[in-house]
């Protein structure tokens, strides 16, 4: 576990630095998706280079993808000369599905097949070897040197076009390596995301940076852990985890500007109204798939007699039964092949007929499960919906109430009612003295 | 004309149109075969004259199939369709009908369907898409002997259009299984030292072979088919390889499998690309096995010489 965690780390703690850095400045420039179609030409180079007969790691290759990759950065850095009324996401657009297509093409007459080619293009952070890091460390140092030394004229609003073709031709040879390294999906994550992050908190570039940097790593270790502890793709779950700093960045400056009870309050009605629409929805289609099922399945499972109850949990464990047995076929054919004498072909025939019958039934049960839990939930119908409907209303009428009684100022209010309330007696009483 | 008779006439029309190979009392003269592999096993039979022709080109991943403008006019051509079935190939159908050519569909010829299937899981929703083999395991050509009874329908199928081959049939049909008796003493013997040796496989497509031959396919990396694992897994297959004393991780060569590279890492495990989808040189399907059948070998063999040597000789 060790051993796969520890490579994956330390391209991570190459990777979110330089990504940060240059994210900052490409939502600046609003080429938002220029790493995807700059990767999408490296791919069309490297893929070009296969097809041409190079192996998918030789320097050649890196050589083809990045030639390929350096032809989208002069389109990138000649686009806004070119006018207006042509706007830059609009090349970049351009240059993402000709690439694509063009891949397609080379692709389809590789000799090698397609699926190889591809599968070569496109890493996965899970097999990156720890010898292929130093290389990328010193790539990644070298364009994180030019960044730090031009950063201020990186950032000034007339940039010459030498310093714009530098930036995109090193913006151009960090994805060009970094997909190769971690695929598309986790290298346009690792850009935008902490960038974006910081960008939402802080309008200096140096505070998003170091926020972008921190949300990177946290990200990072975070999506690693989660990967490998509950066991998914890795890919997926890194780029989960920077969505989730986004919408942290978001809610942190969310809250920033408002009052926190302002906060509960708006919650309160969004819970509210969840929950309202949530229970008029099983009013309406109770055995369609139910939002609140997951949360009252014991109350609506009550809606079934004891005998329905037991039918069903028989049918669970029938199907769990059949499915097993099943599995079991399978497992003595396997153990057969190498102990003792392998099965001939009519017990295979036999085995595979019971295992048809297996799967039929089994699926008979689930279907008997399915149906009582429709039923169960069609009974519980107007129970549940209009409970959920009451609930919800009580949560809105609670959040109004308490938003015009604020529970922390009740006394004093409690006591101004009073006050409102006693002076008029007083005075009419004074005003009827006043009289006499 | 009415428009009734308009729209046969059209049909007919067309129909006649869709079928230009057609040579009259019901011969066989074009045949469709889906793989390469299916290709290979027909021309052990194929009587001269008839034409072959193959949809999916030899070296593409055949679970991972889509249709190119091309291959409409191969299918329309066709006369007979043989597939590999299992639900590997059950696009060919979709293809057939796709040029209306559902006589062809409906003709098609199963080449598993008299193959005792392995790791069948009765009708499901996947079993469209080959790679989640939701039928039963597709692979079954791996198994010489399976190939025999997959060449004897294809010998019954074009004999039932035309009788008058039965003598040419049924003599290349007796010299294919001749050649293949021999080979299967050949095969038997190159891996009859390496008998219940544990060995791992990407993705599950030798359970035919490994019954035939008597291999241990200690697990299959690939917990869900065309799925790749999540890290968990990885570790679980590498303490396996490690525990087992695994060396050999048997991969099929048109789809490798993208965490290969990380496995062979952490296990040190030595990746066999093998042919297994008939991407060799040559048209026969006993050239095809006795590539397949070489490169594992060699593969066991050089596993030894590593062991020999003493242990790691991978980093
Ligand atoms: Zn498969």
């Amino acid at each position: 576990m060790i051993a796969l965690a520890l490579p994956v780390l330390l391209a991570l703690a190459l990777l979110v630095p330089i990504h940060a850095a240059l994210g900052l400045h490409v939502l600046r420039r609003r080429v938002v998706f220029a790493d995807l179609a700059l990767a999408q030409l490296a791919a069309l180079g490297a893929t070009a280079a296969v097809a041409a007969g190079h192996a998918p790691g030789e320097l050649a290759t890196q050589v083809w993808a990045f030639l390929a990759a350096s032809s989208g950065a002069v389109l990138l850095t000649l686009a806004p000369r070119l006018g207006a009324t042509v706007g830059r996401e609009a090349m970049v657009g351009i240059a993402y599905v000709v690439a694509t297509a063009a891949t397609v093409l080379v692709v389809d007459g590789a000799p090698q097949g397609a699926e190889h080619v591809k599968r070569v293009l496109v890493g996965d952070l899970l097999s990156v070897s720890l010898d292929s890091l130093p290389r990328t460390a010193i790539l990644y140092a070298a364009i994180g040197t030019a960044l730090a030394l031009f950063h201020r004229k990186l950032r000034a609003p007339d940039r010459s076009l030498a310093l714009e073709l530098g930036f995109y031709l090193g913006f151009a040879a960090v994805v060009t390596s970094s997909v190769a390294m971690a695929g598309v999906l986790v290298v346009f994550s690792l850009l935008i995301m902490p960038a974006v992050a910081g960008l939402l908190l802080a309008r200096r570039f140096a505070v998003a940076f170091a926020i972008a940097l921190a949300a990177g790593s946290i990200a990072s270790v975070a999506g690693v852990a989660a990967a490998f502890t509950v066991d998914r793709p890795l890919g997926a779950s890194l780029v989960l985890a920077l969505a989730a700093t986004v919408v942290l960045a978001i809610m942190l400056r969310a809250v920033r500007g408002v009052a926190k009870l302002r906060l509960v309050w708006l919650s309160g009605y969004a819970l509210a109204a969840a929950l309202a629409t949530a229970s008029a929805w099983w009013l309406v289609a109770p055995s369609a798939d139910q939002p609140l099922a997951p949360l009252v399945a014991r109350w609506s499972g009550a809606f079934l007699s004891d005998a329905e109850r037991n039918a069903q949990d028989d049918s669970r464990a029938t199907e769990r039964k059949w499915l097993d047995q099943l599995a079991q076929l399978d497992a003595r054919e396997r153990a057969a092949r190498t102990d003792g004498a392998p099965l001939d072909d009519e017990m295979l025939r036999r085995i595979a007929s019971f295992q048809r019958s297996y799967a039929e039934m089994a699926r008979g049960e689930r279907f008997v499960v399915e149906t009582l839990t429709a039923t169960a939930r069609e009974r519980a119908r107007w129970p549940i919906g209009l409970t959920g409907l009451f609930a919800a209303t009580l949560i809105g009428v609670a959040v109004y109430a308490a938003r015009r009684r604020p529970l922390g100022v009740s006394s004093s209010n409690s006591s101004e009612r009073l006050d409102s309330i006693v002076p008029p007696s007083c005075s009419t009483s004074t005003m009827v003295t006043a009289r006499r | 004309m009415n428009r009734r008779g308009f729209v046969v006439a059209a049909s007919a029309a067309l129909f006649c149109r869709a079928r230009p190979a057609w040579s009259g009392e019901g011969r066989v003269a074009t045949v469709v075969g889906t793989t390469a592999v299916v290709c290979k096993l027909a021309r052990a039979v194929l009587p001269a004259g008839v034409q072959l022709v193959q949809i999916l080109p030899t070296g593409f991943d055949p679970e991972r199939f889509t249709p190119r403008p091309g291959d409409l006019p191969l299918m329309a051509s066709g006369d007979l369709l043989l597939r590999a079935g299992a639900g590997f190939d059950d696009w060919a159908m979709t293809l057939a009908r796709r040029v209306q050519r559902a006589d062809l569909a409906a003709s098609s010829i199963d080449l598993s369907k008299n193959v005792p299937l392995l790791e069948v899981k009765g009708r499901a929703v996947e079993a469209s898409d080959g790679h989640a083999h939701g039928a039963a395991n597709p692979h079954w050509w791996l198994d010489p002997v399976n190939a025999k009874s997959a060449v004897a329908s294809i010998a019954a199928a074009i004999l039932a259009t035309d009788p008058t081959r039965e003598g040419e049939l049924s003599s290349r049909l007796d010299s294919f299984n001749a050649a293949l008796d021999g080979a299967l003493l050949r095969w038997s013997a190159a891996l009859a030292p390496y008998a219940n040796r544990p060995v791992l496989a990407y993705h599950n497509s030798f359970p035919y072979l490994a019954r035939r031959f008597r291999l241990d396919i200690a697990a299959t990396v690939e917990a869900r088919e065309g799925v790749s694992p999540g890290p968990a897994r990885l570790a679980e297959i590498a303490s396996i390889a490690r525990t087992r004393n695994v060396r050999l991780l048997l991969v099929e060569q048109a789809d490798p499998g993208e965490l290969t590279p990380a496995l062979t890492r952490a296990a040190s495990l030595i990746p066999v690309p093998l042919p297994s989808n008939g991407e060799t040189e040559g048209d026969s399907y006993v050239a095809m096995m006795d590539a397949l059948v070489t490169r594992l070998a060699d593969a066991f063999a050089k596993s030894d010489e590593i062991l020999r040597q003493g242990g790691d000789a991978l980093p």
